[in-house]
């Protein structure tokens, strides 16, 4: 039927009826219905298509942006603020047209349309009273919204998914709302049930297709995208206060843009962001490339009679550049002649050392050189032993088996030990990185190939390091180190698939023999950070009593004036190593894992001033012997998460119960970022 | 007692790695079970307010910790402060059940409270859900062995619970909320009674008093 029927004179009307339907009214408001039922699931297929491009940008932002949806959620929806008084008087014209075309009012029922109207009030009340189209538009993006939040998964049982067909109801029904203003036909009530019947379908429909979407949805490091995820969120925070006030001010200037502007504009907007950070990103590779080219040039020229054999550049903990440095002082203090010493005690000492760090703090190693720097910096290309990984495996593997055999075998000590480790290893295994493609994939239900990288890295060490052991944790950390050979990142390095499983080792070996804190047991017995968790416990101790107090004296006195326990959390935050905080994102951790590489300069000299006072603290516990190493190390540590402290510390401070404040730091919160 | 002051009960759950420790807190605090949880590392918790009889309301702070032996010495930090101890072990793993008694040992050992005599403690056998042949044979008998001859004959509440499907999860909460207030309200009695010692030599007579009234 035309679309202005509704304008026809009620004779005529009548006319149509005795000629076209055989003078039976009830054949007309069937075919009135039908094609309203038409226009119906036209309406949703509409939206399904229109959601579908929203989860595909979803996606993109998510791969390329580094957005989490929780912004492109916070920017859309300012956006649809913005725009709802033009947007949605928009589509409630649209609406009206769309209606126009398939139903025709007779004026004659003003009574019955009013009472439809009444009808649809309840369905009104549980839309939280929404009664304008405006309303209902945002009711609908909240429902939209909503649905992103409750991603199905395929194995998990779903949290959300009681409350999401009801929301989608009422957004439904929101929907009917906008219809009812229109004029409304006699049938429009059952009609309004049938239709809800129907979008109930569309919803099965739609999950289908969600599960099968979100399932793919995916982000460059392999994780799914579902509900806890989102918590994981990618806004930058830093690892040192620099990088605080870059990143974070150019994510809050591109908020206020977006809100302020239309959509055209937003895009535009967006464009020049995506060409600023394109720009940003280009411009600290092309730091890097100068440094290491420079770097790369002054090591051949000066240091290729001694170091021609070991072929690190850099060295455990960038020491080789310092050695570097050096060398070159002295030579241009030779060359200069000693009439100009002057001159180059104006000269930095260290110019490459300290250009190295600067870069490593400021931006992180770049992508491009993360891995090598990494193999050399951990000392992990020093460790390395050809084919000593693979004999560890095979001597766990043949416990392993045995161990199914032969059970009561309790001889080798070294062999019970390395079971009982592997017990522990295999209960954790399926814990490790639950939501990440790589180590538990969830499309075809099965553990990915991280999974069993992880399984073997991991009984390697404890093969190698029986004295230390496996300690929960330590799952994640060898994880979170795994995900940076997922190809995005690692595109351009060949063969990588068949060495990276070894070097990712080796990188452990090093983090824990040359990284991480060593401390002195009893008997002088050394000991590694892993094994020696009430020396961590003091190390907490001197963090919070001596640094926290000094260097962040208002939020030291806040967190007492609350009773928090501190300590509680961040002994967690040392055990993996910063992971697992969401207020840290991958990327972030990166970085961070690229600072604890390297030895911090001012914060040593300031420790070092700080030294009399640690001691104090310190050497009656008598743990710590070696006070030089244990201190050097730690600080490391300690700085970090006093940056990361500082960082919160606006949120912290305005927080008035202990509770909050041990939800922000026990990452159960995904509010606030860095 | 006046209810308009907050309680805050201090629930430690204990046992061996992989009982299910994690699943059965986020059982009781938000409903939902998944494949997917992380090992606990250190320890973790939750908080959910409850009204005990249905008259006082609480707040419970579930302290989760993790399950391998070699975080036991970090204790001491987490165990602070307890009101009620949750000794967990998996139905299907006998050796979970045989450690009970040392995780109980162990946290008397580190949390230092004042009366280990009566500590409430409960015993939780988790993952009922799963097939009866993979459970510990005669496992009534050997429970009952162990609390008889190790854990001093003294009748902790047992619950056999399934935090994947929820069964029993709500009840024994509610049992370990009302051991925890009844734990609390005797050491404010005691603590108010130290401090009183401490502060005013004087109150000592006062207290032997109102002791003997209690006697």
């Amino acid at each position: 039927l035309g679309g202005n029927f509704y304008q026809l004179k009620s004779s005529q009307i009548n006319k149509i009826i005795n000629v076209k339907y055989g003078s039976d009214p009830l054949l007309l408001i069937r075919q009135l219905s039908m094609d309203l039922a038409q226009k119906e699931t036209e309406l949703i297929l509409l939206r399904n298509e229109k959601f579908t491009r929203e989860q595909q940008l979803y996606k993109l932002c998510n791969e390329y942006g580094n957005l989490s949806t929780l912004e492109i959620d916070k920017m859309l929806n300012e956006m649809s603020e913005r725009n709802d008084n033009t947007v949605s008087g928009n589509v409630n014209d649209i609406l009206k047209d769309l209606i126009g075309t398939a139903i025709h009012d007779d004026i004659q029922e003003p009574k019955e349309s009013k009472q439809t109207v009444k009808k649809t009030v309840p369905n009104r009340a549980v839309s939280n009273g929404n009664d304008s189209g405006l309303e209902g538009h945002q009711v609908y993006s909240e429902a939209n919204r909503n649905r992103n939040l409750s991603v199905p998964q395929k194995t998990s049982t779903r949290p959300y998914s009681k409350s999401f067909p009801l929301r989608y109801i009422i957004n439904e029904s929101t929907e009917h709302e906008e219809v009812n203003k229109t004029p409304v036909p006699v049938e429009l009530e059952s009609m309004n049930m049938g239709s809800v019947d129907s979008s109930n379908d569309a919803y099965t429909e739609e999950t289908g297709l969600d599960s099968s979407r979100e399932d793919i949805n995916i982000d460059k490091y392999g994780f799914f995208h579902d509900a806890d995820l989102i918590v994981k969120s990618k806004s930058p925070p830093p690892t040192t206060q620099s990088r605080a006030i870059t990143t974070s001010s150019l994510d809050d200037s591109s908020a206020i843009l977006i809100g302020s502007k239309g959509i055209h504009q937003t895009i535009d907007h967006l464009k020049e962001i995506s060409k600023i950070h394109d720009h940003t990103n280009q411009s600290i590779e092309n730091q890097w490339d100068t440094l290491i080219k420079e770097i790369t040039k002054d090591y051949y020229k000066y240091m290729t009679k001694e170091h021609n054999e070991a072929r690190e550049i850099f060295g455990i903990r960038a020491l080789n550049i310092l050695k570097l440095d050096i060398k070159m002082g002295n030579n241009f203090l030779n060359e200069a002649g000693v009439g100009k010493i002057k001159n180059a005690s104006v000269r930095p000492s260290s110019p490459h050392y300290d250009h190295l760090l600067s870069l490593i703090n400021k931006f992180g190693i770049s992508s491009k050189y993360r891995y090598n720097l990494w193999l050399e910096l951990s000392g992990a290309k020093n460790l390395m032993i050809n084919g000593e990984y693979e004999e560890l495996l095979n001597e766990v593997k043949q416990y392993e088996q045995e161990e199914t055999s032969q059970e009561s075998e309790e001889s080798n000590d070294r062999k019970n030990i390395i079971r009982a480790n592997v017990k522990q290893i295999k209960l954790d295994l399926h814990r490790t990185l639950p939501h990440n493609y790589y180590f538990n994939n969830l499309i075809e239900l099965k553990p990915g190939p991280n999974f069993y990288k992880l399984q073997r890295i991991l009984y390697a060490f404890v093969a190698y390091r029986p004295d230390v052991g496996y300690l929960q944790g330590m799952n994640k950390i060898v994880g979170n180190l795994l995900l940076i050979l997922s190809k995005s990142t690692h595109a351009e390095h060949e063969n990588f698939e068949k060495f990276s499983e070894v070097d990712i080792f080796w990188i452990f070996i090093g983090l824990v023999e040359e990284i991480l804190p060593k401390y002195r047991g009893l008997n002088n017995t050394p000991q590694v950070f892993f094994n020696s968790l009430e020396n961590v416990r003091i190390d907490q101790m001197v963090l919070h009593r001596i640094y926290l107090k000094k260097f962040l004296p208002e939020l030291c006195q806040h967190l007492t004036h609350l009773e928090v326990e501190i300590e509680l959390i961040t002994l967690n935050w040392w055990l993996t190593l910063f992971i697992d905080l969401n207020f840290v994102s991958l990327d972030t951790w990166f970085k961070l894992f690229d600072s604890l590489l390297v030895d911090d300069k001012h914060i040593k000299e300031s420790a070092e001033g700080e030294s009399s006072d640690t001691s104090n603290i310190t050497s009656p516990s008598n743990a710590i012997v070696d006070n030089d190493i244990s201190d050097r190390r730690a600080i490391k540590l300690i700085s970090i998460t006093l940056a990361l402290l500082q960082g919160l510390e606006h949120s912290l401070m305005n927080m008035k119960e202990k509770e909050y404040v041990y939800e922000l730091l026990n990452s159960k919160s995904s509010n606030f970022h860095v | 007692m006046s209810g308009r002051k907050k309680t805050l009960l201090k629930v430690i759950i204990l046992g061996d790695s992989g009982v299910g420790k994690t699943s059965l807190m986020q059982q009781f605090v938000n409903n939902k079970f998944s494949h997917q949880y992380k090992a606990t590392i250190g320890a973790d918790f939750l908080t959910k307010e409850i009204s005990i009889d249905g008259n006082k309301q609480v707040t419970l702070q579930i302290w989760d910790t993790a399950g391998q032996e070699r975080f036991q010495s970090l204790g001491v930090a987490f165990y602070r402060g307890a009101d009620c101890c949750v000794l967990c072990y998996d139905v299907t793993n006998e050796k979970s059940l045989n450690n009970l008694t040392s995780w109980k040992d162990e946290f008397l050992v580190q949390s230092n409270v004042s009366n280990p005599q009566d500590f409430p403690f409960i015993i939780i056998g988790n993952k009922i859900d799963v097939d009866e042949a993979k459970k510990i044979p005669s496992l009534q008998k050997k429970l009952q062995n162990i609390t008889n001859n190790q854990l001093g004959g003294l009748n902790y509440p047992v619950f056999e619970t399934s935090a994947k499907d929820g069964i029993n999860v709500e009840a024994a909460f509610e049992v370990i909320a009302k051991m925890a207030l009844q734990q609390e309200e005797l050491n404010d009695a005691n603590g108010n009674d130290v401090s009183d010692d401490y502060n005013d030599a004087i109150n000592i007579h006062l207290e032997s008093e109102s002791s003997g009234c209690a006697c």
